[in-house]
């Protein structure tokens, strides 16, 4: 028996040891040898699906869209830091910050096992002790196996990829060319989302929204929060009173801009909360002129 | 708890520990032991159904001491079918009742009746087909005079529930497992690598194989309206490749882990996809079963005896059954009975016992006229997996319309490189294996250790690289 388990260490340990080495290896090799790069990039847009199903930035001069569907401001913040590195000439970042956003549900798209699985995988390079430290409490059971995803996959971008962001690596504008709204209010699908919806608040979200403030404090980029375009029926789900105390509390020097009410053609909404192409191209062109005219008050 | 799972890699080396630490001193505190990790397993799966397991071992307990000690006949008999009787009741039950239901709703309004039906929302067990077969056999055995009736109920409980087998088989003898359970079990060095081995070669069928070739077979199957022909037999040789991998290997795991704790358990697979005939192929694939029935279903209908119409009788009835046994859909039904077509020519011409050794055994590469039969082999099998594998009868006849159509022969647009390099490495593996009880059981040792060690952290490594694309075995709905 000791001979079994001995000659297991043996055959474990070296195992063991590569495999970590190759981890470190790895994001030292993407840490410094490659770039999440934004040509001409002045505006960055980042959160999760609503702005990137709604800001098409082929209609925004000098900008670039890296929201991704089902990204907590965990990862956002990661990819934030490595995003300001790379490009001085960033001037300004929009962060989307809606109902959504603030609530618990936001502590499962940061650690739950899916999450983990995709979006610490791409981002554990970026992360700092604490970062790794809160992602190992919060899913110690699937916490290894994340690792072990993030080796695979700072293997495989090393090995193909030149830039962190090309592909929509890191996010970037969807369009969607369907439209489901009616069908969804033909049934009456708010009542569900009613039913279903938890009001509680995720304070590690918040949390990692302060950081994300104070990384663009700390490099001189304006911060601006972005709400996109919500259906009216979507007002009945969440307590919009709570929110803009939230935000009043903790980020009350922050521009907010809030398009939750902007018209936009029936046609052009996916779903309650999402555009599409449509949609997209409608606000996009909306954004834009609000741009140029915040940039011309405050040259 | 899956076996690929980070919840198995700490429950096993816990209960290892255990086991041969602080439990070796009496064989007993090791079977106790092997019972409560063997109903937390089963509890990790579903706590609610740890009763039905554990009602289904009392009663298969007492009825085989009734059997035992019981005066007459009659009263014996009376045990085995009350045992019989309310094991497949409860398995009918779970596994068959909407079936039935469905089905008959279904007759009628074909008949142009119109029947009001009560479908229940029932959720099947896990394991239920394979742990209520385990006690059945235990009875039927005991009835049969091949075994004494277990009077200590904790070794009972432990062959019945015993965990590396427990939700998808193999399906095992009491006359193989029960003796040693009941007696001291000795730590084996070169039997605990060898158990080690076959677990590593189980999970890379299973993580690396099995789950990816699942990822294609899906896609295709769920979309099979709008494939083109040879994407639809890429999808069949997926499915083909992904279930053998996916049962095999979990049986792999499974044995492998019992050898770890100083058990043997039956062989269940024998390298099928390299049968040269259907009757071999049944001797190669799901052992366990096939043999179950054999055994307990064949024989006592007469088996081979009597004249020619029996025998294609029993034929039918076995494979039927078989197919019904994976469960509660006329594609399944329909599957066993295309075995059973694909049988009978070697019955009629008493050609089902040829090809009984390992196929080029000693050679290299098979003859031609055996590489034919192998291809001719898998070929008839893949296409009954297309039954299989679809959601229903209908599914499944417009799969195969799909196939035979010009689209046929066209390059599928669906060939991922990677997965069919990787799945021509690992027949290669088990090609040069055949000859063992797994593939990789005496890989390399011809070679310097060093070699053999590479191969082992290359497997290791493979498993870890696909490990985050989980599918749950297929046998488990079972």
């Amino acid at each position: 028996m000791k001979k079994f388990l001995t000659h297991i260490l043996y055959f474990i340990i070296p195992l063991f040891l590569v495999m970590l080495l190759g981890l470190i290896v790895s994001f030292q090799i993407l840490d410094t040898k490659f770039r999440a790069q934004l040509p001409n990039a002045q505006y960055v847009f980042l959160g999760h699906s609503q702005p990137e199903c709604a800001i098409d930035d082929s209609l925004l001069p000098h900008s670039k869209n890296l929201s991704q569907g089902g990204e907590a401001y965990f990862y956002t913040y990661s990819k934030l830091k490595k995003i300001i590195t790379d490009n001085p000439q960033l001037r300004t970042v929009f962060i989307s910050f809606s109902n959504n956003q603030i609530e618990k549900k936001m502590d499962d798209w940061a650690f739950d096992d899916s999450h983990l699985n995709q979006y610490y995988a791409k981002y554990s390079f970026l992360m700092g002790s604490d970062d790794l430290f809160l992602a190992a409490k919060s899913n110690p059971s699937y916490f290894l196996q994340a690792n072990l995803a993030s080796l695979e996959n700072n293997w495989k971008t090393i090995i193909k990829r030149k830039n962190l962001t090309e592909n929509n690596n890191w996010g970037g504008y969807l369009a969607i060319h369907k439209t489901k709204l009616d069908s969804l209010k033909k049934v009456n699908y708010i009542e569900k989302i009613i039913d279903e919806h938890n009001d509680e608040i995720s304070e590690t979200n918040i949390l990692y929204l302060e950081k994300i403030v104070k990384l663009c404090k700390t490099n001189n980029k304006t911060i601006i929060f972005i709400r996109t375009p919500y259906d009216k029926d979507l007002l009945k789900v969440y307590n919009e009173k709570r929110f803009q105390n939230i935000r009043k509390k903790y980020f009350p020097e922050i521009p907010f801009w809030d398009f939750r009410d902007t018209e936009i053609s029936k046609t052009g909404f996916l779903d309650y909360d999402h555009l599409n192409q449509k949609g997209a191209k409608e606000f996009s062109v909306l954004l834009e002129k609000r741009i140029q005219n915040w940039e011309k008050t405050n040259q | 708890m899956l076996f690929n799972s980070i919840s198995f890699a700490i429950f096993f080396p816990i209960v290892f520990i255990l086991y041969w630490f602080v439990f070796k001193k009496n064989y007993k505190y090791q079977n106790f032991l092997l019972l409560v990790a063997s109903y937390y397993f089963y509890a990790c799966w579903d706590w609610r159904f740890m009763f039905l397991l554990i009602f289904s071992t009392v009663l298969d307990y007492f009825s085989g001491l009734m059997i035992e000690n019981s005066k007459t006949q009659s009263l014996r008999k009376l045990w085995l079918w009350l045992s019989v009787g309310i094991n497949l009741g409860f398995l009918g039950f779970f596994k068959y009742y909407n079936f039935f239901i469905e089905s008959f709703a279904q007759l009628f309004e074909d008949l142009g009746l119109h029947i009001n039906i009560w479908t229940l929302n029932i959720i099947l067990p896990v394991g239920i087909s394979f742990y209520t077969f385990h006690g059945l056999s235990y009875v039927l055995d005991i009835y049969n005079g091949k075994i004494k009736a277990e009077k200590n109920f904790v070794d009972y409980s432990v062959f019945v529930s015993f965990f590396p087998l427990l939700v998808a088989g193999p399906i095992e003898r009491a006359t193989h497992l029960l003796p040693q359970i009941q007696k001291e079990r000795k730590f084996d060095y070169t039997k605990a690598i060898d158990g080690l081995r076959q677990i590593l070669w189980g999970l890379f069928k299973k993580v690396v194989i099995a789950d990816n070739c699942a990822e294609y077979a899906n896609m295709i199957f769920n979309d099979s309206a709008h494939q083109s022909g040879s994407n639809l037999v890429m999808g069949a040789l997926f499915f083909t490749v992904q279930i053998y991998c996916d049962f095999s290997g979990y049986s792999d795991i499974a044995l492998g882990t019992a050898r770890l704790l100083g058990i043997e358990l039956l062989k269940n697979f024998s390298f099928p996809y390299f049968s040269r005939d259907i009757a071999e192929f049944w001797r190669r694939w799901h052992i366990s079963l096939s043999s179950w029935f054999r055994d307990y279903l064949y024989i006592p209908l007469g088996g081979s005896r009597g004249g020619t119409w029996m025998k294609v009788r029993n034929t039918f009835i076995i494979f039927l059954v078989s197919g019904f046994w994976h469960g509660a859909n006329w594609t399944f039904i329909f599957w066993g009975f295309l075995n059973a077509l694909y049988f009978m020519p070697l019955l009629l011409t008493n050609k089902n016992r040829n090809n009984m050794e390992v196929v080029a055994m000693g050679s290299l590469l098979p003859t031609i006229k055996d590489a034919f039969k192998i291809f001719l082999t898998f070929s008839l099998t893949v296409f009954a997996w297309i039954f299989f594998r679809a959601e229903n009868m209908h599914h499944a006849f417009s799969y195969i319309n799909g196939i035979f159509t010009k689209s046929l022969f066209t390059f599928p647009t669906i060939f991922p490189v990677s997965i069919i390099a990787l799945t021509v490495f690992f027949f290669i593996i088990e090609w040069l294996g055949r000859e063992n009880h797994y593939a990789i059981e005496t890989f390399g040792f011809k070679f310097p250790k060093f070699f053999r060690i590479a191969f082992y952290y290359l497997v290791i490594i493979l498993i870890f690289l696909f490990m985050g694309k989980e599918q749950e075995f297929i046998y488990f709905q079972f």
